[in-house]
């Protein structure tokens, strides 16, 4: 008790600069903003872990979720393994770590809801959560793999129709540099950026709606997190059950209850509430969510 | 807490400043294109008014060699250096002249030849052309084939009134898409004299892998319009993987010269058609009133 | 319980793995590399 508030992990302490970083490490080429280009080389093959479009000007590497509908929806093939792959390795290593630390879109929500305004909670906007997985399983899966033109190539209906990162990202960006680009927007151009002004609208008064709601990267992940390496424990020992780390989470998680919760992104602002230091991050094989004995 | 809104506040103004950065770095970059562009004319035009105040101040001498030398101008000599040209001219008329006149005329043929070697270092107008062609006004020499192997070349440009290049690749699905249109359209303007040619990129340097798969998607949708590659290290490959957006169609006249803005999408949205069809008009125009 | 929490952990590494090279073999990377590096006008809603 008395080294109380030093044991504060530093993964949460410089959480913000960690995001900034892994936001920058994905968009690395900021020349390309100015020249209105993408990036063309070798890392385009692999994809990033968060949700990062990959006609960015600056991406450095290819986005998952567009990666995985061009694979399905292209002729050659019906399912990405490569992509699913590398989200599974992704995802057991360190399931949604991944959107509270290394996501570009869900640090851009978290910068948003630092905006002063009313802010509202999400605690009784629960069962939207399921809406995510539908994301996934329909626009993400289902669409590209079914709804295919004679040569057998399915359009990215997740990209094309829902994702405000593609815009703000791509479109914005592009369109500033380029007036053929400017020229061909159009009305898809204009339902994209109402969902985008709707996210980021939404991003200031709820804390990260589209990781809640809406992202199916987040709710493959969120699949995902039970058994993710990298988790949360709970010292029982310390724990006084004072409930202030479920009142602290934005994401709506009790974490006495459910250490590692499908919805949980490992922000560690429970553990910034926490008076005893209860809880901490964990990575490694196995359960360690509860402690039945204090040894390392 | 403070630390995170501090380092949030920091990071959106370093954002907005790299934005205003970019408009201005474009924006002062094209000015700078532009006035060095005026410069170098401007200069050309100085050197042409020095040298002729150079002939005007020894006005009545210089008339009596321009005299003499009627009967031995000759097409080689006037292409050469004109200073050159006067020395000549100067020396062969010499007994017409005291020492000192002679003296004062090669001084002043000198000092024309040093400024046509200037005016010589300026860019020469043939380069102007291919500067245009690097700036993505007019379509690189090339030298090529078709998917079936016939040689294609520049001359393609010639032998139409306007020529429509759409730039696609195979996993592209609205390029795919808009493929049999680009054939109805190719069937359309060959009474205008026009052509449609499809540039896959994806079959550059005879890639035969690309190559099949686009003769394949080709005749699945009934397309038999030209399709050509050329080696992706040429100028003309430069072009083609310079452009980002697919399906991208652009208009060239007889010369090979860009007509109106390139066209971002499919052809087979109406309003696309239409932008495609206003730069096709554009380039009957031109074609028509030469 | 008839699997621990270590032996989903390890068979889902042990899958993510295998999936990612026979992706890989059968030339997903090449689909996924064209796309990614030129402007998919349909992905960022252009047009």
């Amino acid at each position: 008790m008395d080294k109380k508030k030093k044991k504060l992990s530093p993964l949460a302490r410089f959480r913000g600069f960690i995001q900034a970083g892994a936001t920058l490490l994905t968009n690395l080429h900021l020349p390309n903003f100015a020249k209105g280009t993408l990036y063309q080389g070798g890392g385009k093959y692999v994809c990033v872990p968060g949700l990062n479009c990959y006609s960015c000007p600056g991406a450095a590497g290819a986005c998952p979720v567009g990666a995985f509908q061009a694979v399905v929806g292209s002729s050659k093939f019906r399912f990405s393994y490569y992509i699913t792959g590398i989200l599974i390795l992704f995802g057991v290593l360190l399931g949604r770590f991944i959107c509270g630390f290394l996501c570009p879109f869900g640090w851009f929500q978290e910068l948003l809801h630092k905006i002063p305004s009313p802010k509202l909670s999400t605690k009784k906007l629960k069962p939207l959560r399921y809406l995510k997985y539908a994301v996934l399983l329909v626009m993400v899966v289902a669409l590209p793999l079914l709804a295919v033109n004679e040569l057998g190539m399915g359009d990215p209906f997740f990209c094309k129709y829902l994702c405000p990162q593609g815009v703000l990202e791509g479109a914005i960006p592009l369109s500033l540099t380029n007036a053929g680009i400017r020229a061909a927007l159009g009305k898809l151009f204009t339902w994209k950026a109402c969902i985008l002004l709707a996210v980021i609208v939404g991003s200031v008064v709820f804390y990260r709606p589209f990781c809640k709601w809406l992202c199916p990267l987040g709710a493959f992940y969120a699949l995902l997190n039970k058994v993710s390496l990298f988790q949360m424990r709970v010292d029982t020992h310390k724990c006084v059950s004072c409930g202030a780390c479920a009142k602290a989470c934005k994401m709506d998680v009790d974490i006495t209850k459910t250490p590692n919760h499908a919805e949980c992104i490992r922000c560690g602002m429970c553990m910034k509430a926490c008076p005893t230091d209860a809880i901490q991050y964990k990575f490694g094989l196995g359960d360690q969510s509860n402690t039945e004995t204090t040894k390392e | 807490m403070k630390l995170n809104r501090v380092t949030a506040l920091l990071l959106s103004l370093v954002l907005a400043f790299s934005l205003a950065a970019c408009g201005q770095g474009a924006s002062s970059a094209s000015s700078a294109a532009a006035s060095s562009a005026a410069a170098e004319s401007k200069t050309e035009e100085q050197l042409l008014a020095e040298e002729n105040e150079i002939l005007s101040a020894n006005d009545a001498l210089w008339e009596k060699v321009f005299a003499s030398m009627d009967k031995n101008v000759t097409e080689t000599t006037i292409s050469a250096n004109y200073g050159d040209f006067l020395l000549s001219a100067v020396e062969k008329a010499k007994d017409q002249f005291s020492d000192e006149e002679y003296k004062a005329l090669t001084a002043d043929a000198e000092k024309i030849r040093a400024i046509e070697e200037q005016i010589a270092a300026l860019a020469p107008a043939e380069d102007a052309a291919s500067s245009a062609a690097a700036q993505g006004n007019a379509f690189p020499k090339f030298e090529g084939s078709d998917l079936e192997g016939n040689p294609v070349d520049n001359s393609l440009f010639a032998g139409n009134a306007f020529t429509v290049v759409n730039f696609w690749f195979n996993g592209c699905k609205p390029c795919v898409e808009e493929l049999d249109d680009l054939n109805a359209l190719n069937e359309k303007v060959k009474a205008q004299g026009g052509e449609v040619i499809g540039i896959n990129t994806e079959t550059l340097d005879g890639n035969q892998q690309g190559i099949d798969a686009a003769k394949k998607l080709l005749e699945t949708t009934g397309a038999s319009y030209r399709n050509i590659y050329f080696a992706s290290g040429s100028e003309a490959g430069k072009f083609a993987l310079n452009i980002m957006a697919f399906p991208t169609t652009y208009v060239f006249d007889r010369d090979g010269n860009v007509v109106g803005e390139p066209l971002l999408g499919g052809i087979d949205k109406e309003e696309n058609l239409a932008a495609l069809q206003k730069n096709i008009d554009a380039a009957l125009a031109k074609d028509s009133a030469k | 319980m008839f699997m621990t929490k270590k032996q989903a952990q390890l068979l889902l590494l042990a899958a993510g793995v295998l999936m990612l090279l026979f992706g890989l073999w059968r030339g997903e990377a090449d689909t996924v590399f064209s796309k990614a590096i030129r402007l998919c006008m349909e992905c960022v809603g252009i047009g």
